[in-house]
């Protein structure tokens, strides 16, 4: 199938599951195809090439908490969830003030919009587990976790 | 406001904030939005002698082996336990209904809570059938 037809009927699927669709081909050519939507107040991109029409590369963007920046905790915690999401790959991006999450599906277009809302699902689970997972390793929490530990003990 | 007043006309915006398409179906006595969010559907309602009435929802079908006695006891757990979803069993006990109710002076009021509507609506009907299932 061209992937003029492949990126038509991805958009006209999400079209028809009632939400707001915007479709660009980079570069002006025919060699790469992106999706573009919004679900639950996240934006997602689907792309997908003309090298490789079977294969499907759907991202989501999540802001960086400003107050656990510049630290190591982004990075190990993105670094947990891709253990913890199998096929979810992250990084960090725009001087570590966002991270994109991307997870990858392999089959043809009819299979992807079959499975389409579940793999956002997964994505967007991985997503917010990478954000709660760097607020809590923020010092705050740390800092917390270390006055409870001092009251139950009976040092405070 | 006025009766003349497309008081839905926020909702509507709201619908747009949140990246989704709609259709609009009025008439003398109400004033209707319909819309879809990942495939499932959704509607707006208002009625023109009660304005400041607004109510956000969606429906969805009973599975045809579903337990009455069991769905009821179920939308009435979710009833106490959940904030703003009143949970219904509808039309002959086929149907489910999820139904936010609000009294507002302006659909702008609506507008930045909405996300959230959506949210409880979609998490509600979520529960109310992975019990149903259990």
């Amino acid at each position: 199938m061209p992937l003029s037809r492949i990126r038509d009927t991805l958009a006209a699927f999400i079209q028809s599951e009632g939400h707001r669709v915007e479709v660009s081909v980079a570069d002006g050519s025919e060699a790469l195809a992106e999706v573009v939507f919004r679900a639950r107040g996240q934006m997602f991109s689907v792309t997908v090439a003309e090298i490789d029409a079977a294969h499907f590369s759907i991202s989501t963007a999540y802001e960086v908490p400003d107050w656990v920046r510049d630290r190591s905790g982004p990075s190990d915690a993105l670094d947990d969830i891709a253990r913890e999401y199998p096929g979810t790959r992250f990084s960090l991006a725009h001087d570590g003030t966002i991270f994109v999450a991307t997870l990858d599906y392999a089959g043809d277009v009819e299979g992807f919009t079959e499975h389409f809302w579940q793999i956002i699902g997964r994505l967007r689970d991985a997503g917010n587990t990478a954000v709660e997972r760097m607020v809590d390793r923020s010092e705050s929490k740390a800092a917390a976790d270390k006055f409870i530990r001092q009251f139950l003990r009976g040092q405070r | 406001m006025n009766d003349s007043e497309d008081y839905l006309a926020p909702i509507e915006a709201a619908i747009e904030d949140e990246g989704l398409l709609f259709a609009r179906d009025d008439d003398d006595e109400a004033l209707r939005i319909t819309f879809k969010s990942e495939g499932d559907r959704y509607f707006v309602v208002g009625y023109r002698d009660d304005p400041n009435f607004v109510m956000i929802g969606s429906g969805w079908a009973l599975p045809t082996d579903a337990d009455f006695e069991r769905a009821l006891e179920i939308a009435n757990t979710l009833n106490v336990r959940k904030k703003f979803v009143k949970s219904a069993i509808w039309e002959e006990e086929r149907d489910v209904l999820f139904t936010v109710e609000l009294c507002v002076n302006d659909g702008l009021e609506v507008r930045p809570n909405f996300g959230r509507i959506l949210d409880v609506l979609r998490d509600t009907a979520t529960e109310f059938f992975g019990e149903l299932r259990a």
